[in-house]
């Protein structure tokens, strides 16, 4: 999998996000998926998939709050409670600064949650700087193994 | 009505029986007498004292035993009346009381529907502040991206039409982010604790002279801080409301060329009266009932920065902890601020 994995339903964020992931050559690096059952689905079935040695989880997720259908906390809650995808970093980002937003997130095992910013000038870039710090700064323990 | 009519002649007094009776004994004295008087003359007259005696007696007798039974009656029917009185009391007493329990349960329904109504409001003006948010960053956004993208096929008249967009999408995205704040402070529960409020002052003081420099703005005023009573209150929202005070004192002396920021205070009767006082452009008292209000301004944005929102939060702070606040100013000599929170202990922490 993409070590980036983008799960938002807003076509404009998507859009300015990867035109900052365009601008920066990282875009071949992020995945976008537009709803939380697709994620839970693809995260499901990847984990499942027989060993290639490439990665079977995204390095860091980028998980937006509001959707239809499936939304943020059931895909968080989903995450975690599946060995594969325990461990990878989740970047909860939503437009609301609400305390139990907030909180909820991270007794759900968020490990970040930025709000979304609007700075004149750098567009969708708060995500750039936050896929940074994930991907070259971050360490997080090796996937678990089936049976672990 | 018409039982107690009937009755009433049984209880009159009728003083005609008892001299009839007296005459009719004195009669029979009389008589005994005169055939008493045949034998001995002396006997007669014993007789005919002690036959009017009696005669005399028993129509005494009758007469105030009827006026004993009158008077019995009359006292019955008092009395009769004295409990239907209180009947009448103890039936209207409890339809008092049911009124009464209707009453408070309306109010308590009431109440109910208020607080209901005023969390729905809180809420759809939380919900419409946040959704408004996406489509308002939307365009920020992609106002950016098409300066920067797109800068060579803009002429400078397009350029500047852009301009506007971002500022103003900008401004109202400020807005709903003073909205939700507004929202946040009215709704939040307050935690209560004892405040040191002269080293909060101090502490908003320094950190808003400092974010001033960072803005490129101008101006630190001297601060005279005297004694202040410490506070009992939520020190998140009390740091608020100071932060508020503080900025506007130094934002409407900031172009002043002595600009002073006094704040004084003192605690009485458990009050605490905290007063911050500038010596900046202050404002006209003909306009002070729109000071506190939402969205209120009384400077051009051009003059003054700011979103009209501040004094507001200042007066629903100040609220939620029982207090007022209120204000005083002369255009061009300054402007006082006045905040009374209860619960105040005199003395520093």
């Amino acid at each position: 999998m993409s070590p980036i994995l983008i799960i938002e339903d807003d076509p404009s964020d998507v859009a300015v996000a990867m035109r900052a992931f365009r601008k920066h050559r990282l875009d071949d690096k992020v995945e976008i998926l537009r709803d939380g059952q697709q994620a839970i689905d693809l995260l499901r079935e990847s984990a499942g998939e027989p060993a290639t040695g490439r990665a079977r989880t995204p390095r860091v997720i980028f998980l937006d709050l509001k959707m239809p259908r499936v939304d943020g906390f059931e895909v968080l809650r989903e995450l975690r409670e599946n060995a594969a995808t325990r461990a990878v970093p989740v970047v909860v980002v939503s437009s609301s600064n609400r305390e139990a937003d907030v909180r909820e997130s991270y007794r759900l095992g968020a490990n970040s949650f930025l709000v979304k910013r609007f700075e004149p000038g750098r567009p969708g870039e708060f995500m750039v700087d936050a896929a940074r710090y994930w991907l070259d700064l971050n360490r997080v323990p090796e996937p678990a193994r089936r049976g672990d | 009505m018409s039982t107690s009519q009937a009755r009433s002649g049984d209880n009159e007094v009728r003083p005609w029986l008892a001299v009839a009776v007296g005459i009719a004994s004195a009669a029979v004295a009389v008589w005994v007498a005169r055939a008493a008087a045949a034998g001995s003359p002396n006997l007669a007259l014993v007789l005919l004292g002690v036959g009017l005696l009696i005669g005399a007696l028993l129509g005494g007798l009758i007469y105030v035993g009827q006026v004993a039974i009158a008077r019995a009656r009359a006292l019955e029917r008092s009395n009769r009346a004295l409990a239907e009185d209180l009947d009448a009391r103890i039936g209207a007493e409890q339809g008092l009381r049911e009124l009464n329990e209707e009453l408070e349960e309306r109010v308590a329904e009431r109440t109910a529907d208020l607080e209901r109504a005023v969390e729905e409001l809180e809420s759809l003006n939380y919900t419409v502040s946040h959704d408004l948010k996406s489509p308002l960053g939307a365009i920020l956004n992609f106002a950016s991206i098409l300066e920067e993208d797109y800068a060579d096929v803009l002429d400078d008249t397009g350029r500047d039409f852009l301009a506007r967009i971002s500022s103003s999408a900008h401004g109202a995205l400020a807005m709903m982010e003073g909205l939700l704040d507004f929202s946040r402070i009215g709704r939040d529960p307050l935690e209560l604790e004892p405040i040191a409020v002269e080293a909060l002052v101090r502490d908003v003081f320094d950190d808003e002279c400092a974010r001033r420099a960072g803005a490129g703005l101008n101006g630190r005023p001297e601060l005279v801080l005297s004694e202040l009573p410490q506070a009992y209150g939520d020190v998140r929202l009390l740091r608020r409301l100071f932060e508020q005070l503080l900025s506007n004192a130094i934002k409407f002396s900031s172009k002043c060329a002595d600009a002073r920021v006094a704040v004084s205070g003192d605690a009485k009767n458990g009050e605490g009266h905290y007063v911050v006082r500038d010596n900046g452009v202050g404002f006209d008292m003909r306009h002070a009932n729109k000071l506190f209000g939402v969205f209120e301004r009384l400077h051009t944005q051009d003059e003054f920065e700011g979103g009209g929102l501040g004094l507001a939060m200042v007066a629903r702070i100040a609220q939620r902890h029982g207090g007022r606040v209120w204000a005083e100013a002369t255009p061009g000599e300054g402007a006082s601020f006045h905040v009374a929170l209860p619960g105040a202990r005199e003395g520093r922490r």
